[in-house]
């Protein structure tokens, strides 16, 4: 049974998507097999999942998508966009503050 | 065969979650679609790994979610909201109000696009109104003169 994500990791999935489409364009099976190799499975996105937070993230005009025919099935691709990478800098920045709040106040409560 | 129906079903599934969070239309059917492809991804990933294809469809069909969740993720974002559901109070003031003022404008419109059939019908009224005064005139006629 796959182990859950907790409920802190709300914005994760932004985030991850994000990074991985700041490398290249991808559909969204691919976006869900990448995010569970690059995070060596710790982070599991439900599959069903990601396609409003895809959805929501083109509205906000950080995505931009277009179908493409690819072996005979349509698919829909999603890349990033100026705004996208802007967001995509913003939410690393929050991220890496708030990971390192919760480190050192872990590290202080494992020495006290 | 059996399988088309079992993925039309869990999508309807779904599509009546996102529908219960009032997410928009065009949303709903772009989440499906793109549903249905992930599913034949799955699908062929899993029967090309040795799966039987019975058994490749049914965890294909399993690792979607539940339709719960994809409403869920869904809601979670306002933007992806019908408009109606966006601007309540626009939805509940200023559009009963713009109908109204638009249904005084409706048999013209409505006229506009039968002016034929409602000429005729002016038409035959006048003339049906014409032969009635004639006919009461010839009976007044008719009286003075007995």
């Amino acid at each position: 049974m796959a182990k859950t994500n907790p409920p802190f990791m709300s914005g994760v999935p932004e985030l991850l998507l994000l990074r991985l489409l700041d490398d290249r364009e991808m559909y969204g099976y691919e976006l869900v097999r990448s995010v569970r190799e690059v995070t060596d499975e710790a982070v599991s996105l439900g599959e069903g999942v990601i396609y409003p937070v895809l959805h929501a993230l083109e509205r906000d005009g950080a995505l931009r998508s277009r179908r493409k025919a690819v072996g005979g099935r349509t698919r829909v691709y999603y890349s990033l966009t100026t705004r996208g990478r802007r967001r995509l800098k913003d939410l690393s920045a929050d991220w890496v503050r708030i990971q390192g709040g919760v480190a050192a106040a872990l590290g202080a409560s494992i020495r006290a | 065969m059996r399988s088309d129906t079992a993925v039309e079903r869990k999508l309807e599934a779904v599509r009546k979650e996102l529908e219960r969070e009032c997410i928009a239309p065009e949303y709903i059917d772009r989440t499906l679609d793109e549903l249905r492809m992930h599913f034949e991804d799955v699908r062929d990933e899993l029967t090309g790994a040795g799966r039987s294809p019975a058994a490749a469809e049914c965890d294909a069909l399993a690792r979607l979610g539940h339709g719960r969740s994809v409403a869920r993720a869904a809601s979670a974002y306002p933007t992806l909201k019908a408009w109606w559901k966006r601007y309540p109070y626009v939805a509940a003031f200023a559009y009963p109000l713009a109908c109204l003022a638009v249904l005084p404008a409706v048999p013209v419109l409505a006229g506009m696009q039968h002016a034929l059939l409602l000429g005729r019908w002016l038409l035959s009224a006048a003339a049906g109104g014409l032969v009635t005064a004639v006919l009461f005139l010839f009976l007044q006629f008719s009286l003075t003169l007995s």
